[in-house]
């Protein structure tokens, strides 16, 4: 079985354009489809990782655009599936985020570990 | 206090997806909007995307989430212009419009020769440019 380590920086974007946590969900997506995922959170990504996180709604011009991303549970389900989830652990240093804070099962890796942990998989996709 | 109404222009630049500049230029616009102003938003590049008629007014349907309706930049966008047609003008650049293929555009939108943008950007109290051009 192939396995993939998916590298997600970039979070947060086009709220009024996209519906859904693109990300995580075709993370997710991929896992159940019989791939083996390791999603690797850096940046300001890390903060995908951390749940309970309030769902938001905007109104332009009288229209309701309700927020339903869902990245926590995405992740959730991701490492339900058998998946991984990890984040490096200076983005959350610098974001002053406790590790314990995180989604039980979600673990660390020291930027320096980067290129083995590349090494490790058979194909690495940068999100 | 009431202040004197201006005329705005907000110049979208960026790509839609990649950043969150287009909710950005969404709530100015509507905020200057709720105060009297007038705005003229000029989209460039990629953003000429968002006024796209192909969008329709909804999203398609939400897979996790199937009860779930969510609204278009199309619809969005379609809806400011229709409750402040002499307030909100939303000019679309031509060369942009077909260098992207979106050249189907919503009834609301005024499509632009690019020359434009400098006499509009003239033309306004207050200018605001927002994102790189992609």
């Amino acid at each position: 079985m192939a396995r993939f380590l998916i590298v997600v920086e970039r979070a947060y974007t086009g709220f009024v354009e996209e519906q859904y946590s693109t990300m995580p969900w075709i993370c997710w997506s991929h896992q159940r489809m019989g791939g083996q995922v390791h999603v690797l959170l850096r940046s300001l990504a890390v903060l995908y990782a951390l749940p309970d996180q309030p769902s938001s709604s905007l109104t332009i011009g009288g229209v309701v655009v309700c927020n339903t991303h869902s990245y926590a549970e995405d992740l959730r389900r991701l490492l339900a599936e058998g998946g991984a989830v990890s984040v490096i652990r200076e983005d959350l240093r610098r974001l002053r985020i406790d590790a314990a804070a995180l989604l039980p099962g979600v673990t660390l890796v020291e930027r320096a570990n980067l290129a083995r942990l590349c090494l490790e998989h058979d194909g690495v996709w940068y999100w | 206090m009431q202040t004197q109404a201006q005329q705005f222009f907000f110049a979208l630049m960026s790509m839609p997806y990649t950043d969150d500049t287009t909710t950005s230029l969404l709530r100015l616009t509507e905020a200057a909007l709720r105060q009297g102003h007038r705005v003229l938003v000029w989209a460039c590049g990629g953003a000429t995307g968002l006024t796209s008629a192909t969008l329709g007014e909804w999203k398609p349907r939400n897979l996790g989430q199937l009860d779930q309706r969510y609204p278009s930049t199309a619809q969005l966008i379609g809806t400011l212009l229709e409750q402040h047609p002499d307030r909100l003008r939303w000019c679309v650049c031509r060369h942009c419009m077909e260098e992207h293929g979106t050249t189907v555009q919503i009834k609301q939108v005024q499509v632009k020769p690019p020359v434009r943008f400098l006499h509009y950007h003239e033309q306004a109290s207050v200018r605001l440019i927002l994102g790189r051009l992609r």
